[in-house]
């Protein structure tokens, strides 16, 4: 009867739908967005459920418990509740029963959502049935357990923050014990992590581990944490509400009584009144700050935001990677806070303010008399924004004072500069957001419509729910620009020409959403409008233009970049194999020769670019047909195939069949150009590895430059994309399977030869692969030429660089490392690319090129990487860097070797092959660091590498869900990295070097260009031919064998 | 000084609020009576610009409330029957915050506030937050801010409940010294406290006016037509039982009747209240005793 009486008040409460409906909305876009298990539907399905339960149940507990718990003080029935004959002991148990019930409810639609969105229902009903009872049960009844006693003694605000510390307390936990949910979670303390096991409030430590294939070891501690948990919640809630009923009467409310009396004698005095004009709204602007900074739980939400702020900032500022520091800087420090958790908390905490500024008068019951003062709305409105912008100002003041003290602390110089731009920058966008809160505050007379409003701002910008729904853009994210932190390389060069046309676009959405709010705003009462008869047409005005400017930015940022979106991308691709799917098997001329002509204008970000290709006819057949196209990411280039008509064209695809006049006979060499400018979008940060910018420039050709035939890397690979775009099946085979026989069907080298005349600022220097010819003065302007002596792998780079570099010469070859000359880690470079030349000489092969580059380069997503006779290193991690006192070995040292052994492996064997995975290239080369750092640094180094690659290799194998592939068919990082560097310290130990050795001169003698290319499965055959019988068996279950859970 | 126009007020549910309400209320304080529902709260809201009637037209002076709204709120002091108010802000944080809502410059502020704190006897309790005040302080600090400025047009609901009889007749009082070239709008249950008060008397029922005049003109209807007795006789014909109270535990009943209606009935004074009653007996409203 008083739970069902409950039930009634519960579902009357729009709160309570509110966290039913939320929560079930997450659900779903997390189903649909967070991949994470490929072949384990279960365990990718517990897991969800994990996410689910960990992201939101605590939140709902902290949205539910008011409205259940302090109801009868926040709305003052105490009295009249109290009177009744049901005992407290009784009513705070039905209360607390229906809180626990409604947060099952809630878990259990989230996890319905969540099991309706699973491809295959095969097994999950049970898995759902067992984690509802073990999982989402107990997290109830510990969850409700704690709000009852947070609500006999703190109020509803400060219990919100009590909830909202227990989420992130949780979360932080979690992230240190490898909790595969969380992106970058390792378990840092294997102490902590066994605690947890048995410990973990919610279970999930131990039941993620039990998912990884533990399930033997773990389930006693689940059983024993389940039991202790559920029991000591059930005990705890009953006791709290027994010492609640004999602990807590009804508590007074203290009221000031007064004898004294309106005074009679008195006469009131009238005082003129006047307009509001502006010193009166900087006094109620005042008196409102005062006011939300008067209450506690504000203050403390600000000092606790500067804290966690210090608290990022100096634990993260110096850290580049493991065993890798570097001196901060005011970036760095910044950086780590400023662009993902400041906006994330700053528009939950301006979500916050804004409620508490809009809502302040309906709460206190006090609108109508608010609204019977002649303040205009619309200064009630933008009063309002000003508030909240103030308290921003506070935030970003805060986050400034606490990054002050963190540099303090790392003992970094102070740039004010860095501050204003990173605070001011991400401040805007957040400003954007809280105006809208605010529009919305004052447009919507239903506090949980202007609840709802805010929480889908909130799901717009933090989830990918647009995607879902199948409508990606980057407009449908309020108030994001693409600004990227700055790096001490480049500043915000990467994404600073960005920001203003976005920010000017969206402070004008906020602007006009204020301007709505004032023409409909209810005055802060939850009234209906009052609207004067004046008509309000010219309200159109403002949305016209915003509508507009919206448009405007739209049509740009298409015409910047023709697929700006998934579904667009993956239309493209679906239509391309639909269309030219035929082009497959079809011969083709292969391009022998590329001369290119390139003219950099790094200050004006546009490069031209003019191309002649040399095609040859490799076949034995002629060849009437060709397809040249470019990339669809690009508009099509400016193409002139002599003697040759265009057969038919796909403007929508770039591509372009024409037809030879006269077939290309075998042997036969044929040339056309290419004409295309490359012109640095202004909407999009640089991303990728093509760019022009006044502080450096890189255009890689891939995919920048035309293609000829049939291109397989444009084919969708996911096997859910193809089904929904009616392609047929796609299996790949592993190479393990695939290239098991010694002959089966080989792939072929594309290799060329390139000669590049680039031109560019006289400040700067142009760079290629090949020789370096020529270099001719003109004026302003520089021009080089490169010639490569001999073909290299076809993926030609252009570079134009300040001219910043040390050189020297090894056996003939040319070392170049382009940075900074005073850059004190030049040496150390140097000494690692000598030292890779020096090994592969001694024991595979020379280098096959007279030249080699290091090029230190800006934040864009990579740490190193290897193009033919040319390397590039992450600024940061190989310039700025320096081991740390606990490192083993030099990162940059190792990086370097890495990058230096992909001329081998990789450029030179490694490719031609497409359907091979990633041993020979990056397994190989991690034998390489093995064997060069264990040559300079003594053995002790190579095995504090081991011993890193190994632990890595252990924490991303915990978070694994299925077994894993076997070493040659990889495509995990972990293990084509990790797992080699110990799988290749096993075979050193066990066969030696000379096997391995061996087996890789074999590679060369038999595979390396022209021979036909090699397989990660004729190492492996040819290290089984070296070793002896008895390493047979470990050879396989190193190489061969997939790794069990 | 205040003209209604056909005024008419339909709320979502079908309740019809308002009924084409005309009518022009002199300055000076002007009182408005009618039982529970009778649609006082809806006018005086719909007056003072919280909500807006479906049609017609408010006339304040020379304002049109309807299109200026604003121009009204500057002249108006409103006193809501139900108020809650800001946590954590004192007395006279509070008064000062709707000060300036109101456009008091800082030295008029400064002085109307010590004078209407002093004015109903909260000075005291200034710094004391307003949330934490009794009913009766509570009340007392809403007629203060209603005060605030110079309001032309003062509309007050229900003001005296929760107050003690004297802080009652200080109310009064005070009302009666600053409705001079005023209009105070009034409503409250207590019809003695309208009776010698206003001059001006309106009576609603289920949304419209059943009569408006001065007080004079309501009782004269009434006069030697109202007689008290202590039983009501067997025969009621031509009696309307206005009301029916007790005295000393015995009942005492006043009717309304053109003759005497038994040998024992009293001629009595008529009352706004008998006047008041009446009215609603004709307008088929409730029947005290029938």
């Amino acid at each position: 009867m008083l739970l069902a009486n409950e039930w009634r008040f519960a579902l009357r409460q729009p709160l309570i739908w509110l966290g039913l409906l939320l929560p079930a909305l997450f659900a779903f876009t997390l189903s649909v967005g967070m991949q994470v298990v490929e072949d384990d539907a279960i365990g990718h399905f517990q897991l969800l459920l994990i996410a689910q339960q960990m992201m939101s149940l605590p939140l709902i507990c902290a949205g539910f418990t008011p409205v259940l718990l302090y109801r009868d003080s926040q709305w003052q029935m105490d009295e009249i509740i109290h009177a009744t004959p049901t005992s407290l002991f009784r009513r705070n148990l039905s209360r607390l029963l229906v809180l626990a019930s409604l947060l099952v409810t809630s878990a259990l639609l989230s996890n319905l959502v969540i099991l309706f969105n699973q491809p295959s229902l095969s097994g999950l009903f049970s898995a759902l049935f067992t984690y509802t009872l073990f999982y989402s049960v107990p997290a109830a009844l510990l969850l409700t357990t704690l709000a009852q006693a947070v609500s006999l003694r703190l109020s509803a605000g400060v219990s919100y923050l009590l909830f909202g510390g227990l989420w992130m307390g949780y979360l932080y936990l979690a992230s240190l014990t490898g909790n595969p949910i969380l992106a970058g979670s390792t378990i840092s303390s294997e102490l902590l992590y066994a605690c947890m096991l048995w410990l973990d409030p919610f279970g999930i430590t131990a039941h993620i581990k039990a998912l990884n294939g533990h399930s033997t070891d773990t389930s006693l501690a689940i059983w024993m944490n389940r039991l202790l948990f559920t029991a000591s919640a059930a005990v705890g809630g009953v006791w709290l509400c027994q010492f609640a009923a004999v602990k807590r009467a009804i508590k007074s409310r203290r009221e000031r009584e007064s004898t004294d009396v309106l005074q009679s004698s008195k006469v009131y005095k009238a005082v003129s009144t006047q307009p509001p004009g502006f010193s009166h709204l900087l006094t109620l602007w005042g008196q409102t700050v005062r006011h939300l900074l008067s209450q506690r739980i504000n203050i403390v939400l600000l000092l606790g935001w500067s804290v966690l702020v210090f608290n990022t900032a100096a634990s993260s500022a110096a850290y580049v990677e493991p065993f890798s520091i570097h001196a901060a800087s005011s970036n760095d420090a910044l950086r780590s806070y400023a662009f993902d958790m400041l906006p994330l908390l700053g528009c939950v905490l301006l979500a916050w303010w804004a409620w508490q500024i809009g809502r302040r008068a309906q709460r206190a019951h006090f609108a109508e008399v608010l609204a019977a003062t002649p303040l205009r709305s619309i200064w009630l409105v933008w009063l309002d924004a000003l508030t909240l912008a103030t308290m921003l100002a506070l935030l970003l003041l805060l986050s400034a004072v606490g990054t002050g003290f963190a540099e303090l602390f790392l003992q970094s110089s102070v740039s004010l500069q860095s501050y204003g731009v990173a605070l001011g920058a991400n401040g805007l966008s957040l400003l954007v957001i809280g105006m809208l809160f605010i529009a919305l505050q004052h447009s919507l007379r239903s506090s949980a419509l202007a609840a709802g409003g805010m929480a889908i701002i909130l799901l717009l910008k933090f989830t990918p729910i647009m995607a879902w729904l199948g409508m990606p853009h980057t407009l449908w994210n309020p108030g994001w620009t693409p600004l990227q932190p700055a790096d001490d390389f480049w500043g915000y060069t990467a994404s600073a020409q960005a920001f203003w046309p976005y920010m000017r676009a969206w402070l004008l959405f906020a602007c006009t959403a204020l301007i709505f709010a004032s023409a409909l705003s209810h005055r802060g009462s939850g009234l209906p409008v009052v609207r004067s008869t004046q008509k309000t047409y010219w309200l159109a005005l403002p949305a016209l233009l915003c509508v507009g400017v919206f448009w405007q930015l739209h049509l740009q940022l298409t015409e910047e970049r023709p697929l700006y979106n998934s579904v667009k991308r993956e239309a493209f691709k679906a239509n391309y194999e639909k269309s030219l799917g035929q082009w497959r098997d079809a011969l083709q001329p292969v391009i022998s020769h590329i001369d290119a002509r390139i003219d950099f204008y790094p200050e004006a970000q546009n490069a031209e670019l003019a191309l002649r290709y040399t095609l040859t006819n490799p076949h034995s057949k002629p060849i009437r047909d060709i397809l040249i196209g470019r990339a669809a990411f690009y508009h099509a280039a400016e193409l002139a195939v002599p003697d040759a008509d265009i057969l038919h064209s796909y403007p929508e695809l770039n591509q372009t069949i024409y037809r030879l006049r006269v077939p290309m006979q075998p042997g036969e060499t044929r040339q056309f150009s290419a004409a295309f400018s490359y012109q640095q979008p202004e909407l999009w940060p640089v991303s990728g590895q093509q760019f022009v910018t006044p502080a450096m420039s890189y255009l890689r050709s891939v995919p920048l430059i035309p293609t000829l035939g049939y291109q397989t890397t444009y084919e969708l690979t996911d096997e859910h994309l193809r089904a929904d775009h009616g392609l047929p099946l796609y299996k790949k085979v592993p190479p393990s399977m695939l290239f098991a026989n010694a002959d089966a069907p080989r792939g072929s080298y594309d290799w060329i030869t390139l000669t590049s005349t680039l031109s560019t600022n006289r400040d700067q220097v142009a760079l290629s692969q090949g020789k370096l010819t020529d270099h001719q003065q003109q004026g302003e302007r520089h021009t080089y030429t490169y010639q490569t002596r001999s073909p290299i792998r076809a993926i030609p780079a252009w570079f134009s660089l300040p001219a910043l570099v040390t050189r020297s010469e090894h056996n003939g070859v040319n070392l170049n490392v382009f940075v900074d000359p005073a850059s004190a880690a030049v040496p150390l470079h140097m000494q690692a690319m000598t030292d890779t030349l020096d090994w592969f000489a001694q024991n595979l092969a020379p280098y096959r090129a007279s030249q080699l580059n290091l090029i230190a380069m800006p934040e864009i997503g990579l740490s190193g990487y290897a193009l033919p006779q040319l390397i590039l290193i992450n600024h940061d991690h190989g310039f700025r860097a320096h081991p740390n006192a606990k490192a083993g070995f030099d990162q940059r040292y190792r990086r370097t070797v890495h990058e230096t052994a992909h001329q081998w492996f990789g450029h030179d064997i490694g490719n031609g092959e497409p359907q091979d995975s990633a041993f020979l290239i990056e397994s190989l080369a991690k034998y390489v660091e093995l064997v060069v750092i264990e040559q300079r640094y003594g053995q002790q180094a190579m095995q504090a590498l081991v011993d890193y690659e190994q632990q890595r290799f252990d924490q991303a194998h915990r978070n694994h869900f299925g077994p894993l592939p076997a070493m040659v068919d990889a495509s995990k990082s972990f293990q084509q990295y990790s797992q080699a560097t110990v799988v290749f310290a096993r075979l050193r130990k066990e066969l030696g070097d000379e096997v391995i050795l061996n087996a890789l001169r074999a590679l060369w003698q038999h595979h390396s260009y022209p021979n036909p290319p090699a397989n990660a499965m004729d190492f492996v055959r040819y290290i089984q031919e070296f070793a002896g019988e008895e390493h047979q068996k470990l050879i396989e279950r190193l190489l061969l064998e997939r790794t069990e859970e | 000084m205040l003209t209604l126009k056909h005024l008419n007020k339909r709320y979502a549910d079908g309740t019809q609020a308002l009924k084409n309400i005309s009518v022009t209320f002199p300055s000076g304080m002007v009182g408005l009576l009618g039982p529970n529902g009778a649609g006082k709260s809806t006018l005086m809201r719909t007056i003072a610009g919280l909500q807006q009637p479906d049609s017609g037209n408010i006339q304040f002076a020379d304002i049109d409330v309807l299109a200026k709204p604003q121009a009204l709120l500057q002249q108006l002091g409103y006193l809501p029957q139900h108020f809650g108010v800001y946590p954590n802000m004192s007395c006279r944080a509070l008064l000062e915050h709707i000060a300036v809502l109101k456009g008091l410059t800082k030295p008029a502020r400064r002085e109307q506030i010590e004078s209407l704190l002093a004015l109903t006897n909260l000075t005291k309790h200034a710094k004391k937050r307003v949330s934490t005040f009794s009913g009766g302080m509570r009340q007392r600090f809403g007629i203060a801010q209603a005060l605030l400025g110079d309001p032309k047009l003062i509309i007050m609901d229900e003001p005296t409940a929760g107050l003690d009889p004297l802080e009652r007749e200080n109310l009064n009082n005070l009302l009666v010294s600053i409705s001079q070239q005023r209009l105070l709008l009034l409503s409250t249950h207590i019809v003695e406290d309208i009776e010698s008060l206003c001059q001006h008397v309106a009576i609603m029922h289920q949304g419209e006016f059943q009569q408006f005049a001065d007080v004079g003109t309501l009782i004269a209807p009434l006069t030697q037509r109202v007689w008290q007795l202590d039983a009501l006789p067997d025969e009621l014909q031509d009696i309307i039982v206005l009301s029916k109270t007790f005295r000393h535990g015995h009942s005492v009943f006043r009717v309304f009747s053109e003759h005497a209606p038994c040998a024992q009935a009293q001629p009595v004074v008529a009352t706004l209240q008998d006047a008041y009653f009446l009215s609603l007996h004709q307008a088929g409203g409730q029947h005290v005793a029938g």
